[in-house]
């Protein structure tokens, strides 16, 4: 049984983009995100209303196709085409988006270009060697973004607004954290679809509301339930950015498998660290979005596989499935290793959102978890 | 015998047999003159040979080019066609091979500062710089996919540049020696290759991360990239230092940056000559362009070669005597490189190239001399062309195409390449838009052995359109 059915889940999502609307009427500003590496407490500090936009499906990827080739980024063309058919996308004022790989560094060009948007390109260095050159570079990126965001909202800046985002922040992470915990029990007690819906309404309600939701949550999920089927194969998802739409994987993975683990930067990667503010708090930011649990994208990425390892480890992982985007050059070109790190088996998946495999993925799925048995 | 006592035929684009009989004209004297790693002048070091050499060992290609017949392009040809010879040989001399990766440009000029240990053989000791992101090339010249087959066993397959040739040549350990260091720059620049060198580093024992950052433009900010750029060059040249135990001073620094900017302002009169007044096919002045990287593992000889391609031409401008008609189309060319074959396509159409952008800007503009020396190199890197929007790659290809009135531009791209896939558009309709003279863009297909019909066409009919606006 669902802990969140996507009947509660469409409504709030509704509740919340009419609000935006009002809050937007009232002057307020919404700025969209792509990236988990976009430091939404600097928005919410800034005044802002951070709002990740990581809704990505076919339809939206053949409209973007006005704008890129046809063999760029599924994500970043659907993002394009969600600007042309979405009301939450054209309800935005502006876009922080960072440089993790060559399509998202090229994609405010597109935005700005097409749609007009103020776009604000945060780098973040791909080396992910911590060596104070590029902290200290990636601090002054984050003061750049302050300046921006505040000639976005015209508000002054509030030193105790981004005291207080960060603790938000923390907390709700702390609390995804423990929701978490639950998929990696011995059976999991919510499914790998339920937790990538939950980090993705996480990133569209306010911080305080989302927190309320999860404990109600948690507090369903200590009760006694009905025993779950602890036969199933217990698996680890990674890969590209999942988007909001885009479940059919996890829909045909979890009709006989558990994903009870996840790297992915939509998933378990949004919530699994948290920002420690024993220094300046921009220099806590820098520090910690910096040194996050790599993108594949990072180099060395070492970090990614060693944080794959322990996954594996902790929760009894059986096998692996890889779903990669079509041309994402990032996550494509690291299956190999994977196999080779992790020595479990890996269903390596590509492609974008098109449904047009769907039973070819069935088979494919069913097949590697008759391997598994 | 000199060289310059040589009497070149009249310029012409000739065949690969016509290059074979050409070259038993030029006597044995002066085969002898040319070695690299100068001042040696060993019999093993010599590389001036037919092109039919290179082909036998594996440069299939080379019998569909066309190729400028001076002896100048033919030394060229030789030179480049033995860089994996060069490379090897280096290693038994006594010099540190290092391949640099992903900034092409800046990165060699530091390494190639390094000088010999005190002590070493005159031609031993300093540095080799090499980037195996040339090596992307191989399979073209080749005619062959084998470099391309190891990089998809090895997880990169066909969606991906043809730069992945390089993971396939360092996995076969018999393209280039196994450097002594690898140094791999990236950031704002290109994924594949990214990719290629996140793959590379499990290969080898130690690879040093450069970070490429974006390009800002802003005064504070732009000072702030440099420095940061700068000291990610100091921590490069204590790996440096480490590897060869020489100190690299200032003045090594200086004199490298004096050498590159020497190549570079030959090779931007070479190109004037060439896409100004036609006394040089577009295929070399590829070639050229490409040499400044890092002067194909041995810029000293290199430099040498640029000089009497120059003065080749300088003597054709004198003279009034041209490769391609003055009249011939004129086209502008964006892309990563063009395949040498649609170059000598384009030109046997009446055409002739007289602006490009090859992806280089970084290693085609001149450093700084009067600054610090890391810092104009840093500030030479920044002037790269994916380092920043690709608005900014278009307009100083515009300002080009403008100035040597071009009358078209070709856009090529590489399907799977991904600034390719978020680029061409951009920059086409800029380019459209600022010029307003007729476009083409489509992607070069994989190694083959001739254009496929369907670009062809597509050429044709774009060249047709050309003409009919004249």
């Amino acid at each position: 049984m669902a802990i969140l059915d996507s009947a509660r889940l469409e409504s709030l999502r509704l509740e919340r983009f009419e609000e935006l609307t009002g809050l937007k009427a009232q002057g307020k500003k919404v700025v969209g995100y792509f990236c988990l590496y976009a430091p939404v407490e600097i928005v919410q500090a800034a005044g802002a209303i951070p709002v990740r936009l990581a809704r990505a499906d076919y339809g939206s990827a053949l409209a973007g196709e006005r704008f890129l080739r046809a063999d760029a980024c599924p994500f970043c063309k659907a993002s394009l085409g969600k600007f042309v058919q979405d009301p939450l996308y054209q309800l935005v004022d502006g876009v922080v988006i960072v440089n993790t790989c060559d399509m998202m560094r090229r994609l405010p060009e597109a935005l700005t270009t097409n749609f007009s948007v103020p776009v604000f390109l945060l780098y973040l260095p791909r080396t992910s060697e911590l060596f104070p050159n590029r902290l200290q570079g990636f601090q002054a990126g984050l003061s750049d973004l302050k300046a921006w965001l505040g000639g976005l909202t015209g508000q002054e800046w509030q030193e105790e607004r981004l005291l207080e985002a960060i603790d938000e922040a923390n907390q709700l992470r702390r609390k995804l954290q423990e929701l978490d915990q639950t998929r990696a029990e011995m059976p999991p007690k919510i499914s790998g679809g339920e937790l990538f819906d939950i980090v993705a309404l996480a990133t569209l309600l306010p911080p305080k509301r989302m927190l309320n939701l999860l404990n109600d949550l948690l507090a369903v999920l200590r009760k006694p339930a009905e025993a779950m089927n602890k036969n199933r194969a217990r698996l680890l998802l990674t890969g590209s950015i999942l988007s909001e739409e885009d479940r059919t994987l996890i829909e045909i993975v979890e009709e006989k498998a558990d994903i009870v683990a996840d790297t992915v930067c939509t998933g378990s990667r949004w919530f699994n660290e948290e920002i420690t503010v024993a220094e300046e708090p921009f220099a806590g930011l820098a520090r910690f979005y910096f040194s996050r649990t790599p993108c594949a994208c990072r180099r060395p990425n070492t970090a990614l596989f060693e944080y794959i390892k322990q996954q594996v480890a902790a929760r009894k992982v059986q096998g692996i499935v890889s779903k990669s985007l079509l041309y994402c050059d990032a996550y494509r070109f690291e299956v190999k290793q994977l196999r080779q790190e992790v020595g479990l088996p890996v269903l390596e998946v590509d492609g974008d959102y098109s449904q047009v495999n769907r039973q070819q993925l069935r088979t494919r799925v069913e097949a590697f978890l008759e391997m598994l048995r | 015998m000199s060289w310059f006592d040589y009497q070149d035929p009249t310029p012409a684009r000739i065949t690969f047999d016509e290059w074979d009989d050409l070259f038993q004209q030029i006597p044995d004297e002066l085969i002898d003159q040319f070695h690299y790693f100068p001042p040696n002048q060993e019999a093993w070091s010599k590389y001036l040979f037919p092109p039919q050499v290179f082909a036998i060992y594996g440069a299939r290609h080379l019998r569909r080019l066309k190729f400028d017949n001076s002896l100048a392009a033919l030394r060229l040809w030789g030179f480049v066609q033995n860089e994996i010879e060069r490379l090897f040989r280096a290693r038994q001399v006594g010099k540190k091979v290092v391949a640099v990766m992903g900034d092409l440009g800046p990165l060699a000029v530091i390494v190639n500062s390094v000088a010999a240990r005190a002590g070493s053989s005159k031609d031993g000791g300093g540095c080799v710089a090499f980037y195996p992101d040339c090596w992307w090339w191989t399979p073209f010249a080749m005619e062959s996919k084998v470099l391309l087959d190891k990089a998809a066993e090895l997880g990169i397959g066909d969606a991906t540049c043809f730069s992945r040739a390089a993971l396939g040549a360092f996995a076969k350990h018999s393209y280039f020696p196994d450097p002594d260091l690898v140094i791999a720059a990236t950031g704002a620049s290109c994924d594949d290759y990214s990719g290629v060198e996140s793959l590379v580093a499990k290969m080898v024992p130690e690879v040093v991360w450069v970070e490429t950052p974006l390009r800002r433009v802003e005064p504070e900010a732009r000072e702030r990239v440099e420095r940061m750029v700068v000291e990610e060059y100091q921590r490069v040249l204590k790996k440096l230092e480490e590897l060869t135990g020489v100190k690299v001073t200032e003045a090594m620094l200086q004199q490298g940056i004096r050498r590159a900017n020497h190549l570079r302002r030959l090779t931007q009169r070479l190109k004037e000559l060439a896409y100004g007044y036609g006394v040089f096919p577009a295929l070399e002045t590829m070639v050229v362009e490409f040499g400044c990287l890092h002067g194909y593992s041995d810029i000293v000889e290199w430099t040498a070669i640029v000089e009497h391609l120059v003065q080749t031409g300088e003597a054709r401008l004198a003279a009034g005597k041209t490769v391609l008609a003055l009249d011939s189309l004129r086209i502008g060319w964006v892309t990563p490189p063009a395949d040498p074959l649609l170059l000598c396509y384009v030109e046997d159409r009446g055409a002739r190239i007289v602006a490009s952008e090859y992806v280089i800007n970084q290693a085609l503009s001149l450093i700084d001399e009067s600054v610090p020396p890391l810092l104009g190199i840093a500030r030479s890197l920044l002037t790269g062309s994916l380092i920043g929007t690709s608005r900014e790659r278009a307009e100083m290809f515009v300002t080009a195409a403008q100035g040597r009135r071009a009358e078209g531009v070709i856009v090529s791209g590489i399907l799977g390449g991904s600034h390719c896939a978020m680029e061409s558009r951009l920059i086409g309709d800029y380019i459209k838009q600022k010029l307003d003279i007729p476009i083409l863009e489509f992607d070069v297909a994989p190694p083959n052995k001739a254009i496929d019909r369907q670009t062809q066409t597509r050429i044709d009919a774009f060249l047709e359109l050309v003409r009919s606006r004249r």
